[in-house]
């Protein structure tokens, strides 16, 4: 199948029933494309032929002909793509410049959250997203040439305690399995909400970039910092600052220009919705 | 190095600019990297980009002790950002 | 198309074919989605050649008090020489000669610049140092880029050797840089040597595609160039490989070679079709779906071509690929 995911054609080849089952539910309502078309990135995933085939059955991601990643046990075939997918497009989407940051929108205008150990940036998003805020991405910032921010939605992975903080924040979103033991604890996927994937094809104009620190208790405050403070940090945490050279120093550059910035720090989803509520009002 | 001894930039059309008032950065094509400078070694490299300069010369122009401007210098020329204006 | 693309990723060619492409003017034509992927690669082609470019500048420096002369190899040379088969090429090492008896001077240089060597067990070091070519690949800890240090082409247990005092009479310098390089001969003989040595077959076309890329560049701006490759294989004694790189290179890519010089070292026609055969069979990456890649090609672009310019099909694959290849403008 060819499947449409963002900017991207995907064709999957794989005969794994819990993979072909997290997809049908997961990605229901992302579009499908003729079989024959053109694909931009091409994955198998199949069941290596050795002697563990029947005691402890794996599975293995193919790009192109190639393995990427080590064996996983076979019924973490789903995270094993979601991980696999990311790694396609990291590699490759050069005409992007990709921050490795969640994006939401409200209002034609994106909301920019760069990844960092510690910033709860999935959990946030996953919160957003069900607080009238349309996901773009939870892990690409996709910026095009024209400083727009490209959507590339796809389920949101929850890792162990996040899990049930969002089964009680938002009881209304759709949770699918859950994955123990993986390299990363138990995880589990938020399916993204309806808008969010019917709105696809609609890019952002960017507007805030706020780097979030998630602390227990802590108060939320939201402080502005310096504009190089905010380029910097942003430089360093895309996927292919250095790769783009002189491009990417002009991107960060606009991007930085256009946009307010802030160092967030929070310990409850709540204040951080309302937060990012007033910015957006 | 003595400090008369004058530098340049390598190629002025390689470095990228990105200026407020307090700071700026700089990014080197040659080398690919990116650079904070303050607004005296913005300054100096502002100059060594119009021309050749030397410690003593960039120390009167910026009015800073030539002592740090060599360090400054050296360091600009690890970076390969400067090299000798011969 | 996509066949191609697959094939075009897995022998990692994609960026160079990108360049072709532009040169022949089909590029900018190419659908967005298609055309984006080509443009991608050569970002990143572009990339990993300003890190070499940059190694070079850095090793420059450190040898600014040395006076030895220093070689620069493959694609670092192609880089320093602009030619334009350097563009779409995905370097991952710097390779560098020096004479054998600069190598300690040059290691020691370079190691209080700062490089250091691969960690290697004794018996590694020892193969290096001794049977191998070069001392054990440096690397700085701030950078990404191997430096290969080279006093030899060859290791000196192979049997297809280069005479290297012949190649050091005839090494020359470069304008804006203390690196020197080959002869254009020498540079493709070099490359004909490694298309044959390479154990690594994955690089191996990509190995075919340098040695077509040299040839159209110095072929065409020289009548008296292949004349001069074949006494320069003679004199290396290189001149049966460098037939059956002419031989294969043009059933595969229509390399150029003028008929008159096809065949330099006298090699009996029945094994040298064998050969060149059996290298036309393996040099192509092994695809799961079994795609030949000059099909793949010609189909490609004949759908490209008839789409935009609608000529008949018969005379459209030998045209097609000999314009989209020999990156010419139409």
């Amino acid at each position: 199948m060819v499947l449409g995911v963002g900017p991207f054609q995907v064709r999957i080849r794989a005969r794994i029933a819990a993979l072909t089952g997290f997809l049908s539910r997961m990605y229901r309502d992302f579009p499908l494309h003729p079989p024959d078309g053109f694909a931009d990135i091409r994955v198998r995933l199949y069941r290596p032929r050795s002697w563990r085939r029947y005691f402890q059955p794996q599975v293995c991601f193919e790009r192109d002909g190639k393995r990427i990643f080590h064996p996983f046990p076979l019924s973490h075939a789903p995270p094993l793509f979601e991980w696999g997918l990311n790694w396609c497009i990291a590699t490759r989407a050069h005409q992007y410049l990709m921050l490795h940051a969640a994006v939401l929108e409200r209002g034609g205008r994106a909301l920019i959250l760069p990844a960092t150990p510690g910033s709860g940036k999935s959990t946030l998003c996953a919160a957003l997203m069900h607080r009238g805020w349309r996901l773009l991405s939870d892990e690409f910032g996709l910026v095009r040439e024209d400083g727009r921010l490209d959507p590339l939605p796809r389920p949101i992975p929850l890792k162990n305690e996040s899990i049930g903080v969002i089964r009680a924040f938002a009881p209304e979103a759709e949770l699918g399995p859950e994955f123990p033991k993986t390299r990363k604890g138990t995880v589990a996927h938020v399916k993204p909400t309806g808008a969010s994937v019917r709105r696809m094809e609609e890019s952002a104009v960017p507007a805030w970039i706020v780097f979030p620190r998630f602390q227990r208790d802590a108060r939320a405050v939201l402080e502005p910092v310096p504009a190089s403070y905010a380029f910097l940090r942003l430089a360093y945490n895309a996927f292919n600052y250095e790769v783009l050279g002189a491009e990417g120093f002009r991107r960060v550059g606009r991007l930085i220009r256009r946009c307010r910035h802030f160092n967030f720090s929070y310990g409850r989803l709540e204040d951080a919705i309302e937060i990012f509520d007033s910015l957006a009002s | 190095m003595p400090r008369s001894a004058r530098w340049r930039l390598i190629d002025a059309e390689r470095i990228l600019w990105e200026r407020w008032p307090d700071e700026c950065i700089v990014y080197n094509d040659l080398s690919g990297q990116t650079h904070l400078l303050n607004v005296s070694a913005a300054a100096a490299l502002e100059l060594l980009g119009a021309g050749g300069e030397s410690a003593e010369t960039l120390g009167e122009k910026l009015n800073v002790d030539s002592a740090e401007i060599e360090r400054l210098l050296q360091e600009f020329d690890q970076l390969g950002l400067i090299e000798p204006d011969e | 198309m996509e066949d191609l693309m697959v094939v075009a990723e897995r022998s990692r060619l994609t960026a160079t074919l990108g360049h072709r492409l532009a040169d022949a003017g089909i590029l900018a034509a190419l659908p967005g989605r298609v055309r984006r992927h080509f443009e991608a690669a050569m970002t990143e082609a572009r990339f990993r050649n300003r890190l070499i470019r940059w190694e070079m500048n850095r090793v420059a420096r450190a040898l600014r008090p040395l006076d030895v002369t220093v070689v620069a190899l493959k694609g670092a040379a192609y880089l320093l020489l602009d030619l334009p088969l350097a563009r779409g090429r995905l370097p991952a090492d710097l390779d560098i000669l020096v004479r054998r008896e600069d190598l300690s001077r040059v290691e020691r240089r370079l190691t209080e610049a700062g490089w250091r060597s691969a960690e290697l067990s004794e018996y590694d070091q020892r193969y290096y140092r001794r049977w191998m070519h070069e001392i054990p690949p440096l690397r700085h800890p701030r950078r990404y880029v191997e430096v290969d240090v080279h006093h030899a082409l060859l290791p000196l247990t192979a049997r297809l050797q280069a005479d290297d005092e012949l190649l050091w009479s005839s090494v020359r310098e470069v304008s804006c840089s203390r690196f020197r390089v080959l002869s254009p001969e020498d540079l493709v003989l070099h490359a004909v040597v490694h298309l044959f040595h390479d154990s690594d077959c994955a690089n191996r076309l990509r190995d075919l595609v340098d040695i077509d890329g040299l040839l159209r560049h110095f072929g065409a701006r020289d009548r008296d160039f292949w004349h001069r490759l074949t006494e320069r294989a003679r004199a290396h004694g290189l001149e049966r490989p460098l037939t059956y790189a002419f031989h294969v290179g043009r059933r595969l890519l229509h390399t150029p070679v003028p008929a008159e010089w096809l065949n330099p070292g006298r090699v009996d026609p029945l094994l040298r079709r064998w050969m060149v055969a059996l290298l036309c069979r393996a040099l192509p990456p092994s695809a799961p779906d079994d795609l030949d890649l000059g099909a793949a090609t010609a189909r490609w672009l004949l759908y490209l071509r008839s789409h935009y310019l609608r000529m008949p099909l018969k005379l459209l694959i030998p045209h097609l690929l000999r314009k989209a290849l020999a990156g010419k403008r139409h």
